[in-house]
């Protein structure tokens, strides 16, 4: 990363967090509508916003404060879309949990890493760094994301002149209510469908996803274990709990285990 | 010691009294888990809710004040030898506050003389991503960065990476000298004493327990000459990666005068991480405290402080600072252990009636630029046979060293010896459970095949390749197989336990040891509990610290087997340590008793006084509490074999799997529909966490068949698939429904009876599916893993595609 960054123009390098590893080219950006309907800044809104010239120099200058002014707080950020993030950090607002945060965020951080590295959530796990595990599991919107291939920037709400709003943030922390524990999470205490429970946090998300959504449908009690399988097919976990988190999720559905 | 009758043998099917020497003062013996009031019980793990909520901190999570990142230089070089190592300018780098240099190599095999007390750096390089230096910083990607900026000055040698290619002459060497490695670090290999040329080390020579191996390959060679039926095949299996989830990682911080050293680490045995430290920094052990609230999984890999624990440790004396080092995934598949690949040919000698007369066992097996022999175990012990030899050797290779895997060596030696054993049922004429049960005498097995086979519908199996293919085309053939395993009995006496009871009738057990995922927090309870007559959620369980008690390292399936009983010892202690102190503060005449509810009895001259609950008998204590302590016994009437601070019990552990799979003959994908897995492990503490880890190892069992293996470049030695994605594990759609049958198999061998089960759930898996493919294709893949082309190849080969 050190090397690409000395050598602009050199291929942009969005996701920087573990050199070691030669990451795979990012996706292509979501279709426009996607974004509309998502309402949220996608990398491609950031880089025609920015300007394509603009955007590489974003993100490939090295950091000094000259290049990191026109994002500073209280300096007048000339019209839309010329707004230029990075490459230094950038103050965001995150909906996290239902409660706005205010934190610094590097155009480079991974949602997983702002989560906890910066605000403590250390709940949420990163089993592989790039989207293979769903250790890092949360929701965006209500929709189970794996917050390592998600960047903090994307979710955030930029303040300010800013239109972009934050969107929802639903950790495994805020998922229990007080002590009252999720109809998921207390199953799967029962059920036992977990044993070291790293993956775990990234399970509950993705199970308690389903849930809702079979709720909301009111289609609660035909839930079938295929498409647990499914939900969690993106959640590895190297002990084997896939069965009894089946028998939790079964269970649940049933309204058997698991407060309602 | 005394006499006593206890109960022996499997509940349910003749179980009954046998005599055995207790020691002085051992709690009464147990009856069947049918009469115990919360033992034997499926209890939700009592640590459940800090796990589903994130609150569970594991090493990964620690944050201390004013933490440093460490990152680790690898060798981009699977051979070479280092001059120089210059780290001048990565200090000078923005955030880098220390740069150290690894001074000795742990994990590998050791060379006579390349490892010079005094050491600045370890001049060999023999594998790609060997760890040299590291550096801590304010951030990781400053720490990262850094990294480039320390110059290492190679000579780049020749290497080899592949085990065939390492036992051809001319080889470029791995070792040019004999080499020594630790027991501890790999699980054996073929050990000291024998020859080691080029890259092969051994061959090691050994018979069944007890048997010297000369007069035992002598036996073999005769009993081959007069065999009736001979079956004879060779079998490979892969290199396979432990891939926690949790990777390895360790944070460090010294006090402020830097003499003493706290250490959080995701680890199996946390005194063996203080012990490793100890050793490699050169610090007394009493100046090190290592502490681990949760693991996110080890399978053998998680033992000692590893070099990234060194380096951590080094990095903060330098700093000044703590400083966390966790491994990111790819590092975790290079350097950190795997389950090495063998090659095997076996030879069995039978009677027509299907009576083993021999068995003989070569082959080798490679853990890179570690020992990688030791697959003979389900060989040498599982059968009756009156002639058995084997020879194993290690060949060396320039990749990252083996390390301890779930039942080291018995999956690979399962998965040859099993699909002998179902190849001679067949040539012999006879259903391989009743092969089995003509071989063996395991009483365990034996129950577990006839349960497996009924809950499986074993009657309703077709001969091999002859059942109906399903399917849109017509292409999807149906087999069942099934294969049998052994695991030991093994004991680490280092299993020390307190139990307090406090005035105000709390109760808490404290115990160094540690829990990597089989929740033994919930098991120490349940004996604590049912000794002193109280729910579980009374009693407060604190481990994973070196401050408490000495507990067992977790591996070899030793834990629940070595600690409940101190524990139970324990709370025993102190129980009868209340009644006493009650005798005095009361000035009672005898010593009150307690009832099996948990009640105190207790007569104060003629007067029979109110039961009195554990509440009330604490709140008469004179002190603030009374302390039981307590250490684990040699088993009753002894060990079959010692060591030191460990020991092997009488007989073994067994478990009988049958699987179920459908092979479409098309693609070559295979699909595992059911396992039945039989299981035992003495007397369950609790049958729930069980059944957890026994789908845990089946799992592992199918991901080990189908789909993992890692893969290194030949030409650059480089590491292809360091990731989740390239190397597969099984995820929930890959999983068969499993079955679990659990036998109450008493031993009356300690107080609490209880053996283990992470390994034994594992070692038949692979064998078991192999059958199962034989049987449905009628072509055998001798090759994990088996991947559809494999398959493929198999048939084609057979002229049935």
């Amino acid at each position: 990363m050190v090397a690409a960054m000395a050598q602009p123009p050199g291929p942009p390098e969005p996701r920087a967090n573990s050199p070691l590893d030669a990451r795979p080219a990012e996706p292509a950006a979501k279709p426009a509508a996607a974004e509309a309907a998502t309402g949220g800044v996608s990398r491609r809104q950031f880089l025609t916003h920015s300007g394509g010239a603009a955007a590489g120099a974003a993100l490939l200058q090295l950091p000094n404060p000259a290049a990191a002014a026109p994002a500073a707080p209280g300096v007048k950020a000339p019209a839309a879309p010329a707004q230029i993030l990075g490459p230094g950090a950038v103050p965001v607002t995150l909906l996290l949990n239902g409660k706005e945060q205010k934190v610094s965020v590097l155009p480079t951080q991974t949602l997983a890493a702002v989560l906890r590295d910066q605000l403590g959530l250390t709940g949420t796990k990163v089993g592989c760094d790039r989207g293979a595990c769903g250790a890092c599991t949360v929701w965006v919107d209500g929709t189970p994301t794996p917050s390592c291939m998600t960047l903090a920037l994307d979710v955030a709400g930029l303040g300010g002149r800013s239109e972009v709003k934050p969107r929802p943030i639903t950790t495994i922390e805020g998922l229990a209510k007080g002590n009252t524990l999720h109809p998921v999470q207390q199953a799967l205490i029962e059920k036992d469908g977990l044993q070291c429970g790293f993956c775990t946090p990234g399970m509950v998300m993705s199970c308690a996803a389903l849930y809702e959504q079979q709720k909301q449908a009111g289609k609660l009690a035909s839930l079938s274990p295929e498409q647990v399988q499914h939900a969690i097919a993106g959640n590895l976990c190297r002990c084997g709990c896939y069965p009894h988190v089946l028998s939790a999720m079964a269970a649940v559905a049933q309204g058997k285990g698991g407060a309602q | 010691m005394s006499k006593t009758d206890v109960l022996v043998g499997i509940v349910g099917a003749g179980a009954k009294p046998e005599a055995r020497e207790l020691p002085e003062g051992a709690p009464p013996s147990w009856g069947e888990n049918a009469q115990l009031k919360t033992v034997g019980k499926a209890v939700p793990r009592t640590d459940g809710a800090d796990k589903v909520t994130g609150r569970a901190r594991y090493t990964a999570d620690v944050q201390r004040p004013g933490m440093l990142h460490g990152r680790i230089l690898r060798s981009p070089h699977p051979h070479a030898r280092i001059f120089r190592i210059d780290t001048k300018e990565a200090e000078q780098q923005p955030g880098v506050k220390a740069v150290v240099v690894l001074p000795h190599l742990l994990g590998s095999a050791q060379q006579a003389g390349d490892d010079e007390k005094g050491q600045r750096f370890v001049p060999i390089v023999r594998y790609y991503g060997q760890p040299i230096a590291a550096v801590a910083a304010t951030t990781a990607r400053e720490a990262q960065a850094a990294l480039a900026k320390i110059k290492v000055d190679f000579e780049v040698l020749p290497f080899v990476v592949d085990a065939d290619d390492a036992q051809k002459p001319g080889a470029p060497l791995v070792f040019s000298k004999p080499v020594n490695m630790a027991g501890s670090a790999g699980g054996g290999g073929a050990g000291g004493g024998v020859p080691q040329n080029g890259n092969v080390r051994g061959p090691k020579k050994s018979g069944p327990r007890g048997k010297e191996a000369p007069a035992m390959q002598a036996a073999v060679q005769a009993a081959q000459k007069t065999a009736e039926v001979t079956v004879r095949g060779s079998y490979r299996t892969q290199v396979q990666t432990h891939s926690p989830m949790e990777t390895h990682g360790l944070v460090a911080e010294w006090d402020r005068a830097g003499q003493e050293l706290t250490v959080w680490a995701s680890t199996q045995g946390i005194f063996s991480v203080r012990d490793e430290l100890a050793e490699a920094l050169e610090l007394d052990q009493s100046k090190i405290r290592v502490l681990m609230d949760y693991c996110g999984g080890g399978f053998g890999a998680k033992f000692g402080a590893g070099n990234y624990g060194v380096l951590a440790a080094m990095l903060a004396k330098a700093a000044g600072a703590p400083v966390r080092v966790c491994l990111d995934r790819k590092e975790q598949h290079l350097g950190v252990g795997n389950r090495p690949g063998s090659a095997q040919t076996l030879t069995l000698s039978a009677r027509k009636d299907g009576q083993l007369t021999a068995m003989e066992l070569t082959g080798w097996g490679s853990g890179g630029a570690g020992a990688g022999a030791g697959f003979s175990g389900p060989a040498l012990a599982m059968y009756q046979c009156p002639a058995i030899y084997a020879e194993e050797s290690d060949v060396f290779t320039h990749t990252g060293p083996l390390a301890a895997f779930r039942a080291p060596g018995h999956p690979q030696g399962a998965f040859a010896l099993e699909q002998a054993m179902d190849e001679l049922a067949e040539r012999v004429g006879l259903d391989p459970v009743v092969l089995r049960d003509k071989n063996d005498s395991h009483a365990a097995r034996k129950e577990q095949r006839q349960r497996g086979a009924t809950l499986i519908g074993w009657d309703k199996r077709h001969a091999a390749g002859q059942g109906p293919k399903t399917g849109p085309l017509g292409s999807v053939a149906r087999g069942l197989g099934m294969a049998q395993g052994n695991w030991y009995h093994l004991v680490n006496l280092n299993a020390h336990a307190e139990v307090r009871i406090h005035r105000d009738g709390t109760v808490e057990l404290l115990t160094g040891v540690q829990d990597i995922g089989g929740g033994i927090r919930t098991p120490l309870a349940q004996v604590v509990a049912e000794e002193l007559g109280l729910p579980v959620s009374a009693i407060k369980v604190t481990i994973g610290d070196t401050r408490l008690p000495p507990g067992p390292g977790s591996g070899g399936s030793v834990t629940t087997n070595s600690i409940t009983p101190a524990a139970r010892d324990a709370a025993y202690a102190a129980k009868t340590a209340l009644c006493k102190e009650l005798q005095a503060a009361l000035g009672l005449d005898a010593v009150p008793t307690f009832a099996a509810d948990g009640k105190v009895l207790a007569v104060k001259g003629k007067t029979t006084l109110p039961p009195m609950t554990l509440k009330q008998a604490a709140s008469k204590l004179r002190k603030d509490q009374v302390i039981g302590v307590a250490e684990r016994q040699a088993d009753y009437s002894g060990f079959m074999a010692g060591g030191k601070g460990r020991g092997v019990g009488y007989g073994q552990l067994g478990g009988v799997q049958f699987a179920e799979v459908e092979v479409d003959t098309l693609t070559g994908v295979v699909r595992v529909l059911r396992v039945v897995a039989a299981q035992d492990c003495g007397r369950p503490i609790n049958p729930l966490l069980v059944e957890s880890q026994v789908h845990g190892g089946v799992i592992q069992g199918v991901s080990y068949a189908l789909f993992e293996e890692r893969r290194i470049d030949r030409r650059t030695g480089k590491l292809l698939n360091g990731n989740l994605e390239q190397y597969k594990i099984a995820g929930a759609l890959d999983v068969p429904k499993i079955e679990v049958v659990l036998l109450e198999d008493l031993r009356g061998r300690s107080s609490t009876d209880a053996s283990g089960i992470g390994e034994p759930a594992t070692v038949p898996t692979a064998a078991a599916i192999a059958n199962a493919i034989y049987n449905a294709i009628g072509v055998r893949v001798r090759e994990l893993p088996i991947t559809p082309a494999r398959v493929l190849a198999a048939l084609a080969a057979a002229g049935k595609k």
